[in-house]
């Protein structure tokens, strides 16, 4: 967690990209609950979501992924924005994973709310 | 004027997140009542068994969702099945509405849409996009069409019908019916043109209460 010139703990920025509707809803909820994070950003799509994330300076992008070959939209993001943690969770929301520096990190399947926030938390913590 | 009861709802889906978030965001809402959660048909269907249940929000992206529509629509008819996630692929729509889904909203859709559909279920409305209408239209058509491509029968040949699958012969219907049995054999020589079998068995197995009635009623 990043720091405050007080030495106050700042919550995790994060950018929401091209997740469906109900999956952004309740990713959200989520991430609200938890005081360490807060969402500063909900495109849809990832090309906008590459400019959003640099302009209000996100810690953390989560994307939305394809079924058909989800960590391939992951490792682009995480190829365009190397200084930004990308997590991705597949459209029917029975995966997700993470990329770090670019790279891929950890893997969860069927994730509950807490498996989702320790794996945010993995990435923008390591 | 007294408050409508919450929509008593449960919220099927084998996906965690689904799951959880589904039933926290439902359960804020003032006109829902979340009764609780399932992650399989089985669960499902023993809660409709023992709870009164009025809206089962469905994951369609589960796998065999139509035999779980199917399978929850025959442990409660009352209840009304929303299903979510329902892709756009027009054969799947036509699916899902004849397996008894009462509402539906896509993937791509918010909470806020899927809270409509539950409300709209109860009050026995459903909102479709125009090209699912048009797509309905052309399925009710379809059936239709095959409904009276079949010639009718007349009020007298379906009465000759019931009493051939009552078990009667030629000559016993004739009695029943005070006609005389060269004109029972006409009429049953006709019913089984018209309906396009050879046995008087088949004939009356064809009209039996859960199998169209062709009569010239319904035409």
């Amino acid at each position: 967690m990043r720091s405050s010139r007080e030495g106050r703990a700042l919550p995790t920025r994060i950018v929401l990209a091209a997740l469906p509707g109900m999956l952004d809803d309740i990713v959200r909820r989520i991430i609200d609950a938890a005081p360490d994070f807060e969402v500063v950003g909900d495109v849809a799509d990832l090309r906008e979501a590459e400019r959003v994330a640099g302009s209000v300076g996100a810690d953390l992008v989560i994307i939305g992924t394809s079924a058909d070959d989800p960590p391939l939209a992951g490792a682009a993001l995480a190829e365009a924005c190397p200084g930004i943690a990308i997590v991705g969770i597949d459209a029917d929301a029975r995966g997700a994973r993470g990329w770090l520096a670019g790279r891929p990190s950890i893997a969860v399947t069927d994730p509950s709310a807490p498996e989702l926030l320790a794996l945010l938390r993995s990435v923008t913590r390591p | 004027m007294s408050k409508p009861a919450p929509i008593r709802t449960l919220v099927v889906t084998d996906v965690c997140l689904y799951r959880e978030g589904l039933c926290h965001i439902l359960a804020n809402e003032p006109a829902i009542s979340v009764t609780g959660t399932a992650s399989s048909t089985d669960e499902a269907v023993a809660r409709l068994a023992a709870e009164s249940i009025d809206v089962v929000v469905l994951d369609m992206s589960c796998a065999n969702a139509l035999d779980s529509v199917r399978a929850m629509m025959a442990a409660l008819p009352t209840a009304q099945v929303v299903g979510f996630a329902v892709g756009i692929d027009e054969a799947e729509l036509v699916a899902c509405v004849e397996a008894g889904l009462a509402g539906y909203v896509p993937r791509h859709a918010t909470t806020r849409d899927l809270v409509d559909a539950i409300g709209r279920a109860v009050r026995g409305e459903a909102v479709c996009s125009p090209t699912v209408t048009a797509t309905l239209f052309r399925r009710v058509a379809a059936l239709s069409r095959q409904c009276t491509d079949r010639p009718a029968l007349s009020e007298r040949e379906v009465e000759i019908v019931d009493l051939i699958d009552r078990g009667l012969s030629n000559k016993e219907i004739a009695r029943e019916l005070r006609i005389g049995v060269a004109t029972v054999k006409n009429h049953v020589h006709n019913i089984l043109e018209k309906l396009r079998v050879r046995r008087r068995a088949e004939a009356a197995a064809r009209l039996r209460p859960h199998a169209p009635r062709p009569t010239s009623q319904q035409i």
